[in-house]
C-alpha cells in the first residue's frame, strides 16, 4: 500500500500578491485582466470567491459581482520563484515529487514514512514549513493513490488536511456520496450520460457491475470509471519527468513593435530567463534559436550551434542577438522569442564535430564575434550563479543588464 | 542615323553588350544599348555602370547619328531576322526602324544624351598576350574567388605585374590559386589590380570569342599570328581590348592579402597522379558526400592512393589509384570541390601533389606557371 500526498497551494497567485502587499489582506482580490480589458480572472482570493467570482470568469463579470474588488495583473515570474521555493521544501520530505503545475504537486511519501509517527504528522510539519518558509498556506490530501489524494486535498480548502480511509470498504464509503463529476476523466459529456442513466453520485456507480457500465460508456471508459469509483488508481508519482528537450520563451508585443532597441531588449531579457532556467536544470545547451513573428503572422525561426555548449548568460545573449542582427528585420514584429536545445549534461561527450575546413590564411578568418569581451570567462559561471541567487530571492527586477550592444555598434 | 550592316555582325556586337546590360535596372537607361554611327562604323555599348562593353563594327553609313534602344528586345529582334543586310534608321523622335528583307520593325528609343559615358583610362600601363593564353590564366584561378561580396578584396581576382611577369591570384582564404606568366620582354609598368568576378567572367568570354571562329589551318596558324588581347591596368579601372571590342571595368577596392606567405617553402614528399584519372575518381567518389559531410579522404601508402568518402545519409565510396608515392602512410581529408575545380581547368597529364602531413597546407602543380595551395580539412 502506497501513501500519496497531494499538495495544493491555496489561491496561489492571490496569496502571493497579499504576501508582497500586506495591505491587500482581507480584501476581495482578483489576479487577472483589469476589469476594463478583455480577459479573465486567473485566481481570486477567498474573500472574492464569496461574491461568486471564480477562475476563468471574465474580469468584466467579476467587476459587476464585486465592484470593490482589487484587480492586479499576474506576475508569473514571482509566482514561479515562490513555487520553486515550495518545491525545494517538498524535497526534504520525499525525493519522489511530481510537480503537476506551478501550485500543485504529488509526493510519494511511502519510503520516508517510518521517520514519522504517522502520515498526518508529516503533513502537519510540511504545511508548517511552507507557512514559515513562504508565508503561504496549502491544502494537503493523503491517500493510498493520486486520485484519492487530489480529491482529499480539495475537501477542506483553504489550509486543509484531509486523509482518506486506506481500506477498500472505507474508501468506497468515502467516495459514495461524491457527485460523479469528481471522478477524474468524467467531463460534461460522460456526466450527462451517467445522469441520464440515473447515476448521480459515485455510490450509484459502485452499485453497478462492469457489464452495465460498459453498455453505457464503452469498455475502456467503463473500466476507468469503475476503478476510480472503487478508489483504485495505480498511476505512479512520476518523480523524474522526461528531461526537457528544449527551453524557450517568447513575448507578444501589445502592439506590433518596429523599435529595434526594444526588440533587442525583450530578446535579451528572454535569453536571460531561458539561461536561468537552463542553469536550473544543470545542463548546457548546444543550439540556440530565435523566433520572430510579423504582424501578418508569418513566422521566421533561425538557429545556430553553440560551440562549446554553454549555459552562460553572456554566451546565450550574444548568440541570440547575433541571430537577430543577421535577419535585418525591418517590418514590425508581433512576437519575438528565443530558446535553446541540444541540452546535455556538462560531462557528456559532445557529439562529434562535423569536418571543418581550416583557413589557409588565419588572418582572413571572418570577423570574430564583435563583443568577444562579453564571451565567457572563468568568472562568468559565478556571476551567473550570483545573479540567479539574487533574483530567486528578490525577484527578476532586482538586477537589470545594461544595454547589451547597439544594433549598429561594432 | 541611317546605315546597313550584316545581321551576323550586328548580332555579335549586341551579344557582347547584352552580357552586361541589366534586365530591370532601376535606372531605365541602363536597360538600353547605346548605338553610335560615325566614320563608317557602328559602336554598340552596354553598361551596368561597373562594367562597360563597347564593340565597333563596320557598316555602310549613309547618315551619322546616335540612339539608345531597349537592349534585350533589340537583341531578340536582330537575332530573329533572316540572314542578310539589316537597315537601321532613326528619326528625330528617338525612334528606330529596322528592316531586313521583308521584315519591318519600329522601336521606341531613348535619348542617347542620358547614356552614361566613360572617359578613357589615364595613367595606365598595358601589356598584350594571345587571348587563349589570357583566358586560361583567368580560368585556372577564378574558381577560387571568395563568393562573399562582403569580403571585398577576396571577392576578386588579383592581377599583378612585376618586372614583366604577370601573376593572377584568387583565394577564398581556404585555398589559393596562382598563375604566373612571363610577358614579352620589355613590358613596362608595375602594379596590382583586383578585378571583380563578373569582369573576369566577361574577359574570359571576350577571349573565347576568337575560339568560335573556324579553327585556322596549320598553314594559316604559321602565317598569321593570333591577334593579341591588350590589357590596360590603372588605379581605378582595367580595360581589355580585343579586335573591335573594348571591355572596361571598375576595380575592387581593398588590399589583397599577402598570399606569398601561405606558400609552404618545403614539402616532405610528393605524389604524381594522372590528372584525368584523378578527376574521374574524385567525381565518382564525391557522389556520396552531402553538404554536411563534404569531405573526401585520400590515403597514401607505397605507390598507392585510395580516394574514399563516407556520409551517414547516403553511404560510402572508395577507389584505389596507382600513383608514385614513397613517403610515410598518410590520410588527408579535403573538400572535394577544392580539388576537382583546379584539376578540371588544368591541361597537364600528370599532377604533382606535395604534402607535409594531414594538417598542413599542400600544393598542387602541373601546368606551367600554376600553383595551388589547399588547406586539408580537419576531421
Amino acid at each position: 500500500m502506497r501513501t500519496i500526498l497531494h499538495l495544493d497551494m491555496d489561491a496561489f497567485f492571490a496569496a502571493v500578491e497579499v504576501l508582497d502587499r500586506p495591505e491587500l489582506r482581507g480584501r476581495p482580490l482578483i489576479v487577472g485582466a483589469a476589469p476594463d480589458q478583455r480577459g479573465v480572472v486567473a485566481t481570486c482570493s477567498y474573500e472574492a470567491r464569496r461574491f461568486g467570482i471564480h477562475s476563468a470568469m471574465p474580469s468584466r463579470t467579476a467587476f459587476k459581482l464585486c465592484p470593490q474588488a482589487v484587480f492586479v495583473a499576474p506576475r508569473h515570474d514571482r509566482y514561479a520563484e515562490i513555487s520553486r521555493q515550495v518545491m525545494i521544501l517538498l524535497e526534504t520530505f520525499s525525493p519522489e515529487i511530481e510537480p503537476v503545475s506551478i501550485d500543485e504537486a504529488f509526493l510519494d511519501i511511502t519510503g520516508g514514512l517510518h521517520r514519522w509517527p504517522d502520515a498526518r504528522t508529516l503533513a502537519i510539519e510540511l504545511k508548517q514549513r511552507i507557512r514559515t518558509g513562504t508565508g503561504l498556506t496549502a491544502s494537503v490530501g493523503i491517500a493510498p493513490n493520486k486520485f484519492l489524494a487530489k480529491l482529499a486535498s480539495d475537501l477542506e480548502k483553504p489550509d486543509g488536511l484531509t486523509m482518506t480511509p486506506f481500506d477498500p470498504d472505507g474508501i468506497a464509503a468515502f467516495l459514495l456520496p461524491l457527485p460523479v463529476e469528481r471522478l477524474w476523466g468524467v467531463g460534461k459529456v460522460t456526466a450527462a450520460t451517467l445522469h441520464d442513466a440515473g447515476l448521480t453520485v459515485v455510490g450509484d456507480i459502485q452499485a453497478r457491475n462492469m457489464v452495465e457500465l460498459e453498455r453505457l460508456l464503452g469498455p475502456a471508459l467503463a473500466a476507468h470509471v469503475h476503478a476510480l469509483a472503487h478508489g483504485r488508481d495505480e498511476r505512479p508519482v512520476n518523480a523524474t519527468p522526461a528531461p526537457e528537450k528544449s527551453i524557450s520563451g517568447e513575448t507578444t508585443f501589445d502592439t506590433d513593435c518596429a523599435d529595434p532597441l526594444r526588440i533587442r531588449q525583450v530578446l535579451l531579457e528572454t535569453a536571460e530567463e531561458v539561461a536561468r532556467r537552463l542553469r536550473a536544470t544543470g545542463r548546457l545547451a548546444g543550439t540556440v534559436h530565435i523566433k520572430v513573428r510579423f504582424g501578418d503572422f508569418t513566422t521566421l525561426t533561425r538557429q545556430a550551434p553553440l560551440t562549446p555548449p554553454t549555459a552562460a548568460d553572456a554566451a546565450l545573449i550574444h548568440a541570440t542577438l547575433d541571430l537577430l542582427t543577421r535577419q535585418h528585420i525591418t517590418r514590425p514584429l508581433r512576437l519575438v522569442g528565443m530558446g535553446v536545445s541540444g541540452l546535455r549534461n556538462p560531462g557528456d561527450a559532445a557529439p562529434p564535430l562535423p569536418p571543418s575546413q581550416p583557413l589557409l590564411f588565419p588572418e582572413l578568418a571572418p570577423p570574430p564575434p564583435a563583443n568577444s569581451a562579453n564571451a565567457a570567462t572563468p568568472e562568468t559561471p559565478r556571476l551567473d550563479q550570483a545573479v540567479d541567487q539574487l533574483r530567486a530571492r528578490y525577484g527578476t527586477a532586482i538586477l537589470r543588464r545594461g544595454q547589451w550592444k547597439k544594433p549598429d555598434a561594432k | 542615323m541611317e546605315l546597313t550592316v550584316s545581321k551576323d555582325i550586328l548580332a555579335g556586337a549586341l551579344r557582347n553588350a547584352l552580357n552586361v546590360v541589366g534586365k530591370s535596372s532601376t535606372l531605365p537607361i541602363l536597360n538600353n544599348v547605346l548605338l553610335e554611327a560615325k566614320d563608317n562604323k557602328l559602336v554598340v555599348v552596354g553598361t551596368d555602370l561597373d562594367i562597360t562593353v563597347r564593340t565597333e563594327v563596320p557598316v555602310t553609313l549613309k547618315e551619322e547619328g546616335t540612339i539608345t534602344l531597349l537592349a534585350k528586345k533589340f537583341g531578340q529582334i536582330i537575332n530573329s531576322l533572316p540572314d542578310g543586310e539589316v537597315t537601321l534608321k532613326t528619326d528625330d523622335k528617338q525612334q528606330a526602324t529596322i528592316s531586313c528583307k521583308k521584315s519591318f520593325f519600329r522601336l521606341v528609343g531613348m535619348d542617347s544624351a542620358e547614356f552614361p559615358r566613360e572617359s578613357a583610362i589615364e595613367n595606365g600601363f598595358s601589356f598584350s598576350l594571345p587571348p587563349h593564353e589570357f583566358r586560361k590564366i583567368l580560368a585556372k584561378v577564378s574558381y577560387a574567388v571568395c563568393p562573399d561580396v562582403t569580403r571585398r578584396a577576396l571577392n576578386g581576382v588579383l592581377l599583378s605585374l612585376r618586372g614583366g611577369k604577370l601573376t593572377a591570384a584568387a583565394t577564398d582564404g581556404r585555398r589559393l590559386a596562382l598563375m604566373e606568366k612571363q610577358l614579352a620582354e620589355g613590358t613596362p609598368g608595375e602594379g596590382d589590380v583586383i578585378l571583380p568576378p563578373k569582369a573576369v567572367a566577361e574577359a574570359e568570354k571576350l577571349c573565347a570569342l576568337g575560339a568560335d571562329k573556324p579553327a585556322p589551318t596549320k598553314q594559316q596558324q604559321a602565317q598569321q599570328v593570333e591577334e593579341p588581347i591588350q590589357v590596360t591596368l590603372s588605379d581605378r579601372r582595367a580595360a581589355f581590348k580585343l579586335g573591335g571590342t573594348l571591355l572596361t571595368t571598375k576595380l575592387v577596392d581593398g588590399n589583397y592579402p599577402n598570399y606569398r606567405q601561405v606558400i609552404p617553402t618545403a614539402f616532405a614528399s610528393s605524389v604524381i597522379i594522372p590528372r584525368e584519372d584523378f578527376s574521374a575518381v574524385l567525381n565518382r567518389v564525391a557522389m556520396v558526400v552531402t553538404e554536411n559531410s563534404a569531405t573526401v579522404r585520400i590515403n597514401l601508402e607505397n605507390a598507392k592512393m585510395t580516394v574514399s568518402a563516407l556520409s551517414s545519409e547516403i553511404g560510402e565510396a572508395s577507389e584505389p589509384m596507382e600513383v608514385s608515392y614513397e613517403g610515410k602512410p598518410l590520410q588527408i581529408a579535403f573538400n572535394p570541390e577544392f580539388l576537382s575545380e583546379p584539376i578540371k581547368q588544368l591541361e597537364c597529364d600528370q599532377l604533382v601533389l606535395n604534402v607535409n602531413d594531414e594538417f598542413s597546407p599542400l600544393s598542387l602543380t602541373g601546368d606551367d606557371g600554376f600553383l595551388y595551395i589547399i588547406m586539408p580539412m580537419r576531421v
